[in-house]
């Protein structure tokens, strides 16, 4: 099985496997941060913050499962006379930048709330 | 294409925007004096998004592109270790019972953080229509900044581990 970095002849130096592993890296800190946050919201028992942090643990893990090795297909041969551009990775950039914000407001609403005794 | 002098004489097939080898397939009807115009390849539209980024310019070599794509998730995860230094300061404060200094540390971390994940969201874009347009990068004025927030957040941890030691 040809690796996937001369998996196309024209693409040579583009380290795909580089940048799914990069994606795979990102994913698994988000998904680690909500878990650590979801634990901290139930030693608190913010219940809310608990819910959240688990629908983000749970979203980041099946993006991580099932999405993750679609980034492989960058430089998958391609049949002849297929001249589609390759997929971009605006969506994928931007599903991760609102979640690492969603956890940074969440991860502000725990310390802010225990600091003023809200909880 | 010039005939090379070696090849013997054949009729031609048709000019075609297929790959070189590949089989002409039957049922084209072609006349042995017409003259086929050659077909160029229908442009396929691109149909991705956003299109402030690929409305412009023209393909880069991918390699950029996917290298452009790893910077932009390591601006991300720089901003993800903030959120999660956050949450673990909280975390720490919740099961030692800390005061409210490192809570409010802690918010300013996650709000940084988030920050700078959408720094990273913003220098993809301004990288990638460099790339396609062929203008030089902009300067990563994040870093900086950066730098100078992750060494005074330290300073004041540090600070306050020694007050309370002592």
């Amino acid at each position: 099985m040809p690796a996937p970095h001369s998996a196309r002849p024209d693409l040579y130096g583009a380290q795909p496997e580089r940048t799914a592993l990069a994606w795979q890296r990102s994913l698994l800190s988000v998904q680690l941060g909500s878990v650590l946050l979801t634990l901290t919201a139930v030693r608190e028992q913010a219940w809310v913050l608990v819910i959240l942090g688990a629908a983000l643990t749970t979203a980041v893990g099946w993006w991580l499962l099932v999405r993750g090795p679609a980034r492989q297909s960058v430089t998958r041969p391609r049949p002849e006379g297929d001249a589609s551009a390759r997929p971009g990775p605006a969506g994928g950039l931007l599903r991760l930048v609102v979640a690492v914000s969603l956890l940074g407001t969440l991860g502000v609403t725990l310390a802010l709330s225990r600091a003023f005794g809200a909880l | 294409m010039p005939q090379r002098p070696d090849e013997p004489e054949q009729p031609r097939p048709p000019a075609r925007s297929g790959a070189p080898g590949e089989p002409v397939s039957a049922g084209e009807p072609v006349a042995a004096d017409e003259p086929v115009p050659a077909t160029e390849p229908v442009p396929v539209e691109d149909q991705r998004r956003p299109r402030a980024v690929y409305g412009v310019g023209d393909e880069p070599d991918a390699r950029f592109s996917l290298a452009n794509e790893r910077t932009a998730l390591a601006w991300v995860r720089t901003g993800l270790g903030l959120v999660a230094g956050g949450v673990a300061l909280t975390s720490l404060a919740t099961f030692a019972e800390l005061t409210v200094l490192l809570d409010v540390i802690a918010a300013v971390a996650c709000l940084a953080g988030a920050a700078v994940a959408g720094y990273g969201w913003r220098t993809w874009r301004r990288n990638e229509i460099a790339l396609r347009t062929g203008a030089p990068l902009p300067a990563p004025t994040a870093l900086p900044v950066l730098a100078g927030g992750v060494v005074l957040m330290a300073l004041v941890l540090a600070g306050y581990a020694v007050v309370s030691v002592v």
